[in-house]
């Protein structure tokens, strides 16, 4: 019954201690990372907006483990800020169904940033909401969070050694208990026992051990069932395929969602919620080659019914090239695609396209990039270098060719579009000014209504009424810096694609960097 | 001895206090109240326990000492180093259990390998309770030893109140009572507490005394939990609870202990496999007798109060009609299936087999228990 909206079979959700939780990880177990779904890689969400009054930054540590806790950090801007608190909300819960927020600490030496632990307990898409109290009153914001289970935690060494060692203790007493309740537990006070009753118990030990065995045995062949269906449970990219096919002269890039969750009837039998238009496109696809990561495409493929779409092909060069696609669920649940195509060469008609579609092969630098007219976009690189997990690295500024800022205009929906990529393509992401989230899912998360039960209603009213469309609903600065909220998740050499809007044509920049 | 027996009670409570927590509250770190209550018990046994065997081995008068089996050069009660093995897997169940979480996440099932050796090193203190009562009441000349053997059924409660926590998900809803899985695992799990009971137990209706307490400690603890205020504290709340979720109305042993009291004296020693064949018909009929009605009345109305505790749910649940049907058995939390009869009476047959080889483990188990001294 009640099959969740998006979320992947998993083994239900009790509860105990995590009393050992940080230790474990401190000490160093290391987690079986596999893709997850809302980006490639790249587990936590980065949110940069408004609760009411007060600017704030947002970030999300994803659990990996679901159920788990997920670290909130929330950094607010200027004075008189007297309480955070946050609570998740599952898409399907209602509003009754929010558990009672919690109170976010101070990190320690900072006057400016708040810290509490959120319990996620199924996977599926939440609304975690920050709602800030202080001299300027209260607002909230609405963090969208596509919750996946990824990895299972190893056993840290020292930890096994020790349940090892227990085990053995305890098995030794057992085996030892058992002899002694056969030899001489029966025996009347101050006997000793016969040297019969001593073979008995002998015979009764060695029997024992072998029952206890068998029994650990049975609870070995338990575990591994219960870790193979754990397994089973995680979050897997699904399938996809895309394909390059002629049509009048030119190439259109066919994609097609083929995987078994996304099959069914009705919406009903389907394990996921329908799409709806994030930036006014139903998908964002994400064309990088694949020996190079030379020539960069942003395609908006139209989709010709549930499972496929279809966008014709820029002219980029021939050669094997990743695809990643970018959906959002209705439910709020965001979700990237991939799967490699073969692109010929370009063919000689190019067929029409979105004006907003984009692609790029100019050269690849390491912080200023021409734009056209002798403008440049700079990023502003911090020394001595990037490093796991700081935030703030990506700030980028227009210049013009006399120096001075330039202005850019909304390129769908946002000021600017970045998508960073490690090079051998296992982490991905897609960001905007906001940061990691989809806005479209943050629009679906704050509109929902108690009514809005059937499958497709919410998505086709929010589209009908305008608030899915391209422009966005909150306040944008289109001067000429543009930062991205967002710490890589990993080391390795990354590529870093910004996409922005200026005198109506849309400029791509294309930036290298190694993260240690 | 009473140290043991009182930590084996705060065990019980704890652990029923602690899934009703889990149930309710479901926000969960080691250091929540039943938890120490558990541990805390684990503890006192382990510490009292071993506090016994040093005194004996180094020192203690030789007519205790003769009382004690020896075991790696110490000396102690058997029922002494049941405790000491179990405390130490109750402790031992605590870092594995944490890691499991940490790795599957945190689990609503209680059926899972690091809570199972939870549940063996409870068990093995309250039969440790139970072995040291059982000496006691045997070293005592015979009829002159009330306090033992009402000591001695109070443990066996306790125990029964652990399998049936263990059993919970098979046998606790009233929706369950008339389904095959129900008999069968009752049968196979329960039989043989009773039969040992009921052979070792120098009480005059031991078993029965034993499942009436049961079903008293188990009532007043969920009478006593439905009154403590509670908030759930995860999301999502399907289901918003006011106050701690109770457990259901405890299931109807006394009618099976009645019967093995019965017929375990009636046969006296000798027979006892046709003695265990007869006590698992019988265990299988009187269960039937009275839980088939007895569900019917606690899915109706009329049991939908604070007396006979029907219709608690978890926070989690999304509530429907299930509520009030019958479920031929649970998976994945709670999973209500349509009332099935078609093969109720093979099903039957079985939970009688079960119940046979059970209580003739049980009969084995009770000759040896009658006959422990040290």
């Amino acid at each position: 019954m009640n099959r969740g909206v998006d979320r992947p079979a998993l083994v239900g959700p009790d509860a105990r201690g995590s009393l050992l939780r940080r230790a474990v990880i401190l000490t160093g177990a290391t987690g079986l990372v596999l893709t997850t779904s809302a980006h490639i890689g790249s587990p936590d969400t980065w949110f940069e907006g408004t609760a009411g009054p007060y600017p704030v930054r947002i970030l999300v540590r994803a659990p990996g483990v679901i159920p788990g806790l997920a670290d909130v950090v929330v950094q607010v801007t200027g004075e008189g800020v007297r309480a955070v608190t946050a609570s998740p909300a599952g898409y399907n819960a209602g509003d009754r169904g929010i558990p009672p927020a919690d109170t976010a600490r101070l990190v320690p030496g900072r006057s400016d940033s708040w810290t509490v632990p959120l319990w996620i307990m199924a996977p599926g898409s939440y609304s975690v909401r920050i709602t800030v109290t202080g001299s300027r009153g209260q607002g909230t914001a609405i963090v969208p969070l596509s919750a996946v289970a990824t990895r299972v935690l190893d056993m840290d060494r020292r930890l096994g050694w020790l349940l090892a060692g227990f085990g053995v203790f305890l098995f030794v007493g057992a085996v030892t208990i058992i002899g002694a309740a056969v030899r001489e537990s029966v025996l009347p006070p101050g006997e000793t026992p016969d040297p019969a009753r001593r073979r008995r118990a002998r015979f009764a030990m060695g029997g024992g051990g072998v029952f206890v065995l068998l029994l650990l045995a049975g609870g070995e062949r338990w575990w591994d069932a219960v870790d193979r269906d754990y397994r089973r449970g995680l979050d897997r990219g699904w399938a996809a395929a895309a394909l390059v096919a002629r049509q009048d002269g030119g190439n259109l890039l066919r994609f097609t969602i083929a995987d078994s969750g996304w099959q069914g009837r009705s919406w009903e039998e389907r394990a996921a919620s329908p799409l709806i238009p994030d930036h006014g496109r139903l998908m964002h696809l994400f064309l990088v080659r694949e020996s190079d990561a030379g020539a960069f495409g942003h395609l908006h493929p139209v989709s010709l019914d549930s499972v496929r779409f279809e966008a014709p092909l820029p002219p980029l060069p021939a050669g094997r090239y990743r695809v990643f696609a970018d959906v959002t669920h209705e439910s709020g649940f965001a979700r990237t695609l991939t799967a490699t195509v073969d692109l010929p060469a370009p063919a000689p008609a190019a067929t029409s396209r979105d004006p907003d579609d984009a692609w790029f092969t100019g050269p690849t630098v390491d912080s200023v990039a021409p734009l056209a007219g002798g403008a440049t976009l700079v990023w502003e690189r911090r020394l001595p270098g990037l490093a796991v997990d700081d935030p703030g690295a990506l700030n980028f500024t227009v210049r013009e060719s006399d120096g001075s800022i330039g202005a850019v205009e909304p390129y769908l929906g946002m000021s600017g579009h970045a998508v960073v990529m490690r090079e051998d393509g296992r982490v991905y992401v897609h960001l905007h000014p906001m940061g990691t989230v989809s806005a479209s899912a943050q629009v679906v998360l704050r509109e929902r209504l108690a009514s809005d039960t059937a499958r497709g209603t919410l998505g086709r009213r929010l589209t009908d009424n305008g608030a899915l469309g391209p422009l966005p609903g909150h306040p944008m600065a289109l001067e000429g810096r543009i930062s991205f909220p967002y710490a890589f998740p990993d080391r390795g050499n990354y590529r870093i694609w910004v996409e922005i809007r200026r005198h109506g044509v849309v400029e791509t920049a294309a930036f290298r960097a190694t993260v240690r | 001895m009473y140290a043991v027996v009182v930590a084996a009670a705060l065990i019980a409570i704890g652990l029923t206090w602690d899934i009703s927590w889990h149930r309710s509250v479901g926000r969960d770190t080691f250091w929540t109240a039943p938890h120490l209550v558990e541990y805390v018990a684990a503890l006192l046994v382990g510490m009292s326990c071993g506090w016994l065997i040093l005194k004996n081995s180094f020192g203690g008068a030789s007519a205790e000492r003769s009382q004690m089996v020896s075991f790696w050069g110490f000396r102690g009660p058997l029922g002494a180093w049941v405790c000491v093995w179990g405390s130490l897997a109750m402790l031992t169940s605590a870092p594995f259990d944490n890691w499991w979480h940490n790795a599957y996440g945190l689990d609503v099932k209680i059926v899972s390998p690091p809570h199972i050796l939870l549940l063996l090193g409870m068990l093995g203190i309250v039969a440790g309770a139970l072995l040291m009562a059982l000496a006691a009441q045997n070293r005592a000349p015979a009829g002159g030893s009330p306090g033992f053997a009402a000591t001695f059924a109070l443990s066996g409660a306790i125990l029964l109140l652990l399998l049936v926590t263990a059993t919970f998900e098979y046998t606790g809803f009233p929706n369950l009572w008339r389904g095959r899985l129900f008999y069968q695992v009752s049968a196979a799990v329960f039989s043989v507490l009773l039969a040992a009971v009921a052979r070792a137990g120098r009480l005059r209706w031991p078993a029965t005394i034993t499942a009436l307490l049961f079903m008293g400690a188990s009532l007043v603890l969920s009478w006593a939990l439905e009154h403590v205020p509670a908030t759930p504290r995860l999301a999502p709340i399907n289901n918003p609870v006011t106050h701690l979720v109770a457990a259901p109305f405890p299931i109807l042993l006394v009618a099976p202990a009645l019967i093995f009291d019965v017929l375990v004296r009636r046969l006296g020693d000798g027979h006892d496999w046709r003695l265990a064949g007869l006590l698992g018909a019988g265990f299988v009929v009187a269960f039937l007798a009275v839980s088939w009605p007895a569900s019917g009345f606690l899915l109706s109305p009329a049991a939908r109060n604070r007396v006979f505790l029907a219709d608690q749910w978890d926070y989690s649940v999304r509530l429907g009609s299930w509520r009030y049907e019958y479920w031929d058995g649970i998976r994945n939390g709670r999973m209500p299936l349509r009332p099935v009869l078609s093969g109720f009476a093979k099903g039957l047959a079985i939970a009688m087999l079960f119940g046979a080889a059970s209580s003739r483990v049980g009969l084995a188990w009770g000759s040896w228990m009658r006959r422990v001294r040290r």
